[in-house]
């Protein structure tokens, strides 16, 4: 099983019925040992609700420039917070060094 | 900064070899960095309106499962869903990006959609789990593009940091280095010639 789907219980339940394998995440040290067992195992692609997005930081900077895992915010059953979008304008801010995102679209080049 | 070189023509032809090695290679980054940048802000763009459609169809999803839930009840749902005989699966490929090699992935899954016995499980489970596994497809095609995204950036920021290196540190360094030995040679040269004059016009008051 390569996709793993992690979050609080009442979001993500419904990922298992269509045989997805998930970690209810419940108290933040024992679900980070869990979910780097899961990764150990062959978890390549994990996607994370947002509100854990911060509590696993410290994780997937151990796996930057890897190719895999791949990790990618959620929604959870509160809504978006727009944290996936966020994520990707970090990314951009990074490799362009300027924010294109922001005001206007296509922005000022580099 | 001089290149610690002897200043000699030897050393001079190599210089001028390889300065016209980085200037090429200088242009060459410079124009990958320039195409990178251009896919980048094409993904990024195709990745900005998936982003917003995904989120919602899965906020959908996980609105019906709690449809499910509440019509159902914790406990038949949590039957309910303990063994899907539905797997998805992945199959990976790579998609080339320049010199970028993304991996890209598909949704397999195998088995019965409905896995539950149809008494004891509500429509609202049925329609939840099929709209769960369109989702997940649609989830991973995002997983696929932000994968891209990420590598993308990685390579932008490699790219710049030797396009940068080229154009601020080895070619002024070979320029300087370059124009050091010329002069050097060309002292030498008068150097040998005063000398020579020197030694002529002893030459001449012996005799």
């Amino acid at each position: 099983m390569d996709i793993l789907v992690v979050g609080q219980r009442d979001s993500i339940l419904g990922f298992k019925t269509i045989g997805i394998k998930t970690l209810f995440w419940e108290e933040k040290t024992v679900s980070l040992k869990a979910l780097k067992q899961n990764i150990d195992e062959g978890s390549k692609i994990i996607f994370v609700t947002e509100n854990l997005f911060l509590d696993i930081k410290e994780l997937m900077s151990f796996y930057f420039g890897k190719l895999y895992p791949v990790f990618i915010p959620i929604p959870d059953i509160t809504g978006s917070q727009g944290l996936g979008y966020e994520n990707i304008r970090q990314l951009v801010i990074r490799a362009l060094g300027t924010d294109i995102f922001g005001e206007n679209e296509g922005g000022r080049d580099r | 900064m001089v290149l610690k070189v002897n200043p000699n023509r030897m050393e001079l032809m190599k210089l001028k070899k390889s300065l016209k090695l980085a200037q090429k290679g200088h242009k060459l980054l410079k124009d990958k960095q320039e195409q990178l940048i251009r896919n980048f802000f094409e993904i990024i763009k195709a990745n900005k309106e998936l982003r917003k459609t995904v989120e919602e169809k899965l906020i959908k999803a996980y609105k019906s499962f709690l449809v499910a839930k509440a019509v159902m009840g914790e406990e038949k749902i949590e039957e309910a869903v303990m063994m899907p005989t539905l797997t998805t699966d992945i199959k990976y490929g790579k998609q080339q990006i320049m010199n970028l090699k993304v991996p890209t992935f598909d949704v397999v899954t195998s088995g019965e959609i409905l896995s539950f016995g149809l008494s004891g499980t509500s429509v609202e489970l049925d329609n939840s789990v099929k709209i769960f596994s369109q989702v997940i497809r649609d989830l991973l095609i995002l997983a696929e593009k932000e994968k891209a995204i990420i590598e993308l950036a990685n390579e932008i920021i490699n790219t710049r940091r030797r396009v940068n290196a080229l154009e601020y540190i080895l070619v002024p360094n070979l320029k300087e280095t370059i124009k050091y030995i010329g002069n050097k040679l060309n002292e030498m040269e008068r150097s040998n010639i005063s000398r020579l004059m020197k030694i002529k016009n002893m030459v001449q008051e012996v005799q």
